[in-house]
């Protein structure tokens, strides 16, 4: 069966089958857990705010204007919702942070695990732990692009769309970040 | 462009395959039944309800507009509280209507003794009024991509 339009599936859903959305959704959510994922830390948050993320979009899907991409509108509901509630969370704060890291919690990313055998899990997790803090030292505006095109795996035109930004800016800025990255992650490129 | 150096197009998009290979090895799995538990919370066409809740509020104000014009035309409306708070809800109608037209007697006059009578005069407010509608309708519309971009 031939891949339907995202606009298509959109028209379908509003048209009454619901059950279209599900494609949508299978589509997308590896995408959008991944990205928010490298924003919030937490794998359990990122669920959370993904399925959050596609009944907002949902809810206002008769008012997407299939002028724009969609994933452009989904990736910007996603980094809203991302960025009110690392504020929300922000506001909770210190005192919180100090009991975690009283308990010993780390704040790292996990790294999947594909390696058989009994270090593996260790040297993943090392590498995970790598590549966040790698990312989060970047400037921030080199970074906001590098999850997305790596996690959220938009493509250049959609990262343009989405920050506002013309084309050559966004391939400069990822280009650079992408430098950077390399850099800071030398060690773990010449495994 | 920025004030950054500009780099070349094949520069910006060498591919750096280790780090690729690197950072998509570090994406996460996601939770087996995710899609069905999205699909499970979503609730019934809530856009069919909006459309819905939009004619209940046209049909809210107009109820209201017909009910202050029963009071207006049914006068003394008694001396029991609520008497006089539907009193006050008159006399407030019938100063806000009393206002708006004798606002726009105003505003009519006003014109009318600036045309003085001329064509000339009449097909430039015209072409003036053309133009802010033009704005305005610009305006509105720049605001509704926006929304809908967001």
């Amino acid at each position: 069966m031939a891949l339907e339009k995202d606009e298509e599936l959109i028209a379908a859903v509003l048209a009454g089958q619901v059950e279209k959305y599900e494609v949508l959704v299978k589509r997308y959510q590896g995408r959008v857990v991944n990205y928010l994922y490298r924003l919030l830390r937490s794998l359990d948050d990122a669920h959370d705010m993904a399925q959050e993320v596609f009944l907002r979009v949902y809810r206002a899907l008769d008012r997407y204007n299939p002028e724009y991409r969609f994933s452009t509108w989904l990736f910007r509901v996603a980094q809203n919702a991302a960025i009110d509630s690392v504020r929300k969370r922000r506001i909770q704060t210190v005192s919180m942070e100090r009991r975690e890291n009283q308990e010993g919690e780390s704040s790292s990313f996990d790294f999947p695990s594909h390696d058989p055998s009994p270090y593996g899990d260790l040297r993943n997790t090392e590498r995970g732990s790598a590549i966040g803090d790698a990312i989060d030292g970047l400037p921030a505006e080199y970074r906001e692009l590098i999850q997305l095109r790596h996690f959220g795996e938009l493509s250049y035109g959609e990262i343009a769309d989405l920050k506002e930004m013309p084309l050559g800016t966004v391939k400069n800025k990822l280009f650079r970040g992408r430098q950077m990255l390399k850099e800071k992650l030398a060690d773990y490129l010449t495994d | 462009m920025t004030s950054e150096h500009p780099i070349q197009a094949s520069e910006a998009e060498e591919p750096l395959e280790a780090l690729d290979h690197l950072l998509a090895q570090a994406r996460v799995g996601v939770q087996k039944d995710f899609s069905r538990r999205v699909m499970e919370v979503l609730p019934d066409a809530p856009w069919g309800h909006r459309t819905s809740r939009s004619w209940l509020w046209v049909a809210a104000v107009a109820a209201g507009l017909v009910l202050g014009a029963t009071l207006l035309l049914a006068g003394d409306v008694g001396g029991s509280p609520a008497g006089a708070i539907a009193d006050l809800f008159v006399t407030t109608l019938s100063a806000g209507a009393g206002f708006l037209a004798a606002s726009w007697s105003g505003i009519g006059s006003t014109v009318d003794a600036a045309l003085g009578g001329s064509l000339r005069a009449i097909l430039g407010l015209g072409a003036a009024a053309a133009g802010a509608y033009g704005l305005l309708f610009g305006l509105v519309r720049r605001r509704r991509r926006a929304v809908a971009r967001r």
